[in-house]
């Protein structure tokens, strides 16, 4: 074209020229979108951070975890039903111990203990029975009579005795020691009897003779 | 770094909020200058708007590592000059270029007087493109930073006498090729 427009082209008019091409602005929108861009971009290294980490130290972490978890299940108390804790708090082998006796205490009635239906299941009194209550495992540890703790074993001192055979024992027991009943015999069972009975030679048994009843007057009815 | 794309979306503040304020700063003051760096290689409004969102993106990522923040604009122009460059060369099939418009202040009044003034800017850059990729990097940024030397040197990491005398080869080159 009409290269003579620029012919007289100085120094000054070649830099304006350029300057005025160069002078373009960018759209108002150009910074936010850098914003915007910028923004998206740094999203990214947070997750390959995030995973190198992992990698790192989630093997660690896991075995970590692992531990802990068979940690926890290996010390967790296995749940025992009540009904197991309960046979499980009474000794099964345990042994009554009878109160100690003496002559004056064959006088006194013996202390008041629970109604015994049999010597294997103590129950509650008679009347009592039909409101029974049935206690939670720690009601029932505390409601036992004679319950005593040793050694954290529980064992019952109160005898599973029925009155009267604890009567008799106790008059046995007192009688021993009174010597009034010598007991060495029964521990001898193969010896001799202890007293010599006279041989019975003419044992005469005379014949037992029955009299006929006679009918009384007025009697009603009459065998025929 | 991450907290600068929390603020800019009005998120949380990380403890890199100064580095991402003097990020923010930077982008805000050097916005304008990558645009034109790659306009005057690509000369398209959209083009270069991408490019320099590009070098941008690439500046954000290795911001942390930049040891003297004072030579941001020298690593952001040399950056958004090589990215325009790439992109020159690998967009070689597009032939719209986009009609330089000249600024308001242009005083032709009359459409031929448009006319006249863009024939001018598409002979000034067609001399342009001729120029060596030295001469043409310092004629840009003479004509961007209003032929402050001094800037241009800095900018380019080089001596000002070097920036003085390309330059004045430039102008040489492009007057043999507009007159």
């Amino acid at each position: 074209m009409n290269k003579q427009r620029l012919g007289d082209m100085t120094d000054e008019v070649l830099g304006r020229d350029i300057a005025r091409a160069l002078a373009v602005d960018p759209s108002p929108e150009f910074p936010a979108r850098v914003r915007t861009r910028v923004a998206e971009e740094a999203a990214p290294p947070v997750w390959r951070i995030s995973w190198r980490m992992l990698c790192f130290a989630g093997g660690p972490i896991l075995a970590a975890a692992i531990l802990a978890a068979a940690y926890v299940v290996r010390s967790r108390p296995v749940d025992v039903p009540v009904v197991s804790s309960v046979l499980a708090a009474r000794p099964i082998e345990g042994t009554a111990s009878v109160p100690s006796v003496t002559p004056e205490s064959l006088h006194t009635e013996p202390p008041e203990s629970p109604y015994v239906e049999s010597a294997f299941r103590r129950t509650m009194s008679g009347p009592a029975k039909a409101e029974r209550h049935v206690p939670s495992l720690a009601e029932a540890r505390r409601q036992v009579p004679g319950r005593a703790e040793t050694g954290g074993r529980v064992l019952d001192q109160a005898p599973l005795l029925d009155p009267r055979e604890m009567r008799a024992l106790r008059s046995l027991i007192a009688g021993v020691r009174s010597n009034r009943v010598d007991l060495t015999p029964l521990l001898q069972p193969a010896g001799p009897a202890p007293m010599e009975l006279p041989p019975v030679d003419d044992l005469v048994i005379a014949p037992i003779a029955i009299e006929p009843l006679a009918p009384q007057h007025g009697a009603q009815g009459e065998r025929q | 770094m991450h907290g600068f794309a929390d603020s800019l979306t009005g998120g949380l503040v990380s403890a890199d909020d100064e580095l991402d304020r003097e990020f923010e700063a930077r982008l805000t003051e050097s916005s304008t200058l990558a645009f034109r760096v790659a306009y005057g290689v690509l000369r398209h409004r959209q083009d270069a708007e991408d490019v320099a969102q590009e070098a941008f993106v690439k500046a954000y990522r290795n911001f942390r590592k930049l040891r003297d923040r004072n030579r941001f604009r020298a690593w952001l122009v040399r950056l958004t000059w090589r990215l325009a460059i790439d992109r020159q060369r690998a967009d070689r099939r597009r032939h719209a270029r986009d009609r330089v418009q000249y600024a308001a202040q242009d005083s032709s009044p009359t459409v031929d007087g448009q006319m006249v003034a863009t024939e001018r800017a598409a002979q000034l850059w067609q001399a342009i493109d001729t120029l060596p990729e030295k001469l043409r990097v310092v004629v840009i940024l003479a004509g961007i930073e209003e032929y402050d030397l001094r800037e241009v040197a800095r900018l380019l990491d080089l001596p000002e006498g070097t920036v003085k005398s390309r330059l004045f080869l430039a102008r040489q080159r492009l007057k043999e090729q507009l007159q």
